[in-house]
């Protein structure tokens, strides 16, 4: 076998850890996924935020098969749609896909986007979890973080929202300064 | 623009200070008291009572106007400035006043009283002990246990009978003026005496005086019901020269010439009107606890005047346009902050309105003539729709009156 | 008649943690409200225990013991509606036994505020105008705002609603989180 041949296997058995870990995250159910979420929110906005309006920029949307779909503001790279701004002027959004399973919810994917202030490089990073696997797992991995660059990805074990919502509040805002 | 955390921090700092629910004792000793808004009459009160021993004055004011806090600065007065024992007494958190009767009052005095006498002694004679005991079964009530006899009606004890009396022991508990509800058990208000005139003994030769405070007797909402439940006990206490201070219910208004009969002075807290000449005054107790770090002065005379005086709702206002400012994302409190929570306040007071009420209200506005003996009135004026500005000027509250013309215009 | 204001759970709960403590209001609720749903939003937003009492079968003394045991958390006290005249005479009379450093949140119906205003004037007074109507927090999705992400995932996919639902059908769709939102949207959860 050549490297690259070893490489996508070792990706495929990583992949397979990694997708183990997808079922463990036991979530709220979306209704209280949402209430968690818009109170981490507005907690984070009182000490790191400008003022964000938590409560309108919050929205979830279910489906007859019992998916649900929250979102914070709109992910976009053009710094004009709706984002959770923070105090360095990075921009946040993200969409997170459950399956409501009674009084909890599965995890199925999501986006979550830091968009950074224009002088910064890289100009964002996003946390995936992508729905399914990917066919090519060494270049796609289930979760997966993309420093900035379009096909670069990362792979990354499942965290569950609030974890990537730390990571992006505690560790990688606090970096952010000119 | 300015950061989210600082924002908030200057609304949390201004909240704290715009409480209109802290307990009062808490509000003074934080320094956000006017003690001058009432023209100091704390200090007045206070010293006839230490000047004239079995004194009884008595405090009138409508909810919110700021009883508590008065005689507060009272107590902290007498504390001060005299050699006084100063018992202040929340009778409310003492017991429960909806059964309130005669004797209670002397019930809570005397463990008051007692207690404040246990520095006095230490360790206690016999004689405390027994005096002691003596007042808190009076107040909470003891168990006795006594023989019911089975015999005949007219049992003949024959002394050679071997025979031994038939009955039973029954255990009861005599209640104390401390539970509610009891009927009125007159006789034992002079058998308490003889305690209670121990324990004066004991603590008057440390202070020169004993002045009592009663706060919570306003709640008894009716003339009749005060004077009944306050009538031997305060009689008991004048005779054991014991100077008194105690909130009487707004309603006394409409009984002001018998009551001040009764009493050595009967002082109105009445409601401070915000016309100009007083604007001053209300708008000092705003700017005391800081209010133009976040409102302008236009903002500030709109929450005085909508406010009507009632000290109550003048700091709730505040809080509530502070509130909406904050909601909002504002940095400052805005007129229309002010508009929105005073309309709300206006609701407040609306609901629950009949047309007797409102026709009474829009008489009041157009004639200014207001009759404390018609029962609706006097319910408009403890429910504080109407405020009382003087014994003899009596208005509608500002934030309710824009209302009533729109239900007038609605009815047309 | 005017209303009073209409509040989302959540907002309340903001504005019971900017207060701080005594906090006292009026929520107006539906007959069948569950107070659950505030309950948590307080526990989330203010981030202290809440929980909810029931006022009847009326008695005081049980009710000053659930305030104060502890005395520090939010609580919602419900079943007010049914307190008589009396009762709330008793409550009033008694305002001083029942204050708490935590806020106490009182559920009732627009009906109710005339014997509360009639019967325990002291009560009211501590609420002063802080009564406010509980409405949904408006976070569901409305239709507008729903077509207008479609819209915005189409810009950026070139592909139609149709096509996406074709492909996943098919099982050909990129494995994209913004298109399991996308049939999330389409009402097709069923297809991701």
């Amino acid at each position: 076998m050549s490297l690259a041949d070893d490489a996508h296997s070792r990706a495929r058995d990583l992949d397979r850890l990694i997708e183990d870990q997808i079922p463990k995250i036991r979530l709220s159910s979306s209704n209280e996924l949402l209430s968690e979420l818009r109170a981490y929110m507005d907690r984070q906005d009182r000490t790191l935020g400008v003022g964000n309006n938590v409560i309108s920029q919050l929205k979830r949307v279910s489906d007859p098969s019992g998916l649900a779909q929250i979102n914070l503001g709109v992910p976009s790279l053009d710094r004009t749609s709706s984002a959770f701004v923070l105090r360095s002027g990075s921009r946040l959004t993200f969409g997170i896909s459950v399956r409501d399973e009674g009084r909890n919810a599965a995890l199925i994917a999501y986006r979550f986007q830091v968009q950074f202030p224009e002088w910064h490089s890289p100009n964002y990073l996003r946390f995936d979890l992508i729905p399914r696997q990917h066919e090519v797992p060494l270049r796609e991995a289930r979760c997966h973080l993309h420093p900035g660059a379009r096909d670069m990805r990362i792979p990354i074990p499942v965290l569950s929202p609030l974890e990537v919502l730390d990571r992006i509040f505690f560790v990688i805002e606090p970096q952010i300064r000119r | 623009m300015e950061l989210t955390f600082d924002r908030r921090e200057r609304f949390r700092t201004y909240m704290k200070a715009f409480n209109p629910t802290a307990p009062a004792r808490a509000v003074i000793q934080a320094g956000l008291v006017l003690e001058d808004l009432h023209h100091s009459l704390y200090s007045n009160l206070a010293g006839r009572a230490d000047l004239e021993p079995g004194s009884q004055q008595l405090v009138v004011g409508g909810i919110g106007s700021g009883k508590t806090t008065e005689l507060l600065l009272a107590e902290q007065w007498l504390r001060n400035q005299t050699k006084a024992l100063c018992l202040y007494i929340d009778v409310t958190s003492e017991t429960d006043l909806a059964g309130l009767n005669s004797g209670a009052l002397l019930a809570s005095f005397g463990v008051h009283l007692a207690n404040a006498a246990r520095e006095l002694e230490n360790p206690p004679t016999d004689k405390t002990k027994e005096n002691r005991e003596m007042l808190r079964d009076f107040a909470y009530g003891k168990t006795v246990r006594y023989w019911v006899d089975e015999d005949a009606p007219e049992p003949d004890f024959d002394d050679y009978d071997p025979e031994p009396p038939t009955g039973y022991y029954v255990t009861n508990r005599l209640p104390g003026k401390l539970n509610p509800p009891l009927p009125a058990l007159q006789r034992d208000i002079a058998d308490i005496r003889a305690p209670l005139n121990y324990f004066l003994g004991l603590i008057r030769q440390q202070h020169e005086d004993v002045v009592v405070i009663f706060d919570g007797l306003d709640r008894l909402i009716t003339t009749e019901k005060f004077l009944s439940v306050v009538h031997q006990d305060f009689r008991a206490l004048r005779t054991l020269a014991v100077s008194l201070l105690a909130t009487a219910p707004v309603s006394i208004y409409g009984a002001w010439q018998a009551v001040s009969e009764r009493f050595d002075r009967v002082q109105p807290l009445p409601v401070i009107p915000a016309g100009a000449e007083n604007d001053g005054f209300l708008r000092s107790v705003l700017a005391r606890r800081g209010a133009l770090k976040l409102m302008d002065p236009p903002e500030a005379d709109g929450i005085c005047r909508y406010s009507g005086g009632v000290l109550r709702d003048l700091i709730a206002l505040a809080r509530d346009a502070a509130e909406e400012a904050y909601i909002a994302g504002s940095d400052r409190i805005r007129l229309d902050d002010v508009k929105k929570v005073t309309a709300q306040l206006g609701e407040a007071y609306l609901r629950g309105l009949g047309p007797t009420q409102i026709k009474s209200l829009k008489d009041l506005e157009k004639t200014k003539a207001f009759n404390l003996q018609d029962s609706t009135n006097m319910e408009l004026l403890v429910t504080r729709r109407v405020l009382e500005y003087s014994p003899t000027d009596f208005r509608v509250h500002p934030a309710l009156l824009p209302l009533l013309t729109q239900t007038e215009k609605a009815d047309a | 008649m005017p209303e009073f204001s209409s509040r989302p759970a959540f907002e309340i709960a903001r504005r019971i943690e900017l207060r701080g403590t005594n906090a006292w209001l009026v929520v107006i609720a539906g007959g069948d409200w569950n107070p659950g749903e505030l309950v948590r939003e307080v526990r989330l937003v203010v981030d202290v225990p809440a929980r909810s009492v029931s006022a009847m079968p009326f008695d005081l003394g049980a009710l000053r013991n659930a305030l104060r045991t502890p005395t520090d958390d939010v609580v919602i006290v419900t079943g007010l509606d049914q307190l008589t005249g009396d009762n709330w005479t008793v409550l009033d009379v008694n305002r001083s036994a029942l204050e708490r450093t935590g806020a106490v949140i009182l559920s009732l119906s627009l009906a109710t505020l005339g014997p509360l205003n009639a019967w325990a004037p002291n009560l009211r007074s501590f609420i002063g105008g802080s009564i406010f109507i509980l409405t949904d927090d408006g976070s569901v999705m409305s239709d507008d705002e729903r077509r207008l992400r479609l819209e915005e995932l189409a810009l950026a996919y070139g592909l139609t609603d149709e096509e996406v639902i074709r492909r996943a059908s098919e099982k050909n769709l990129p494995a994209e989180p913004d298109f399991a939102e996308w049939l999330i949207l389409l009402g097709r959860g069923d297809l991701v």
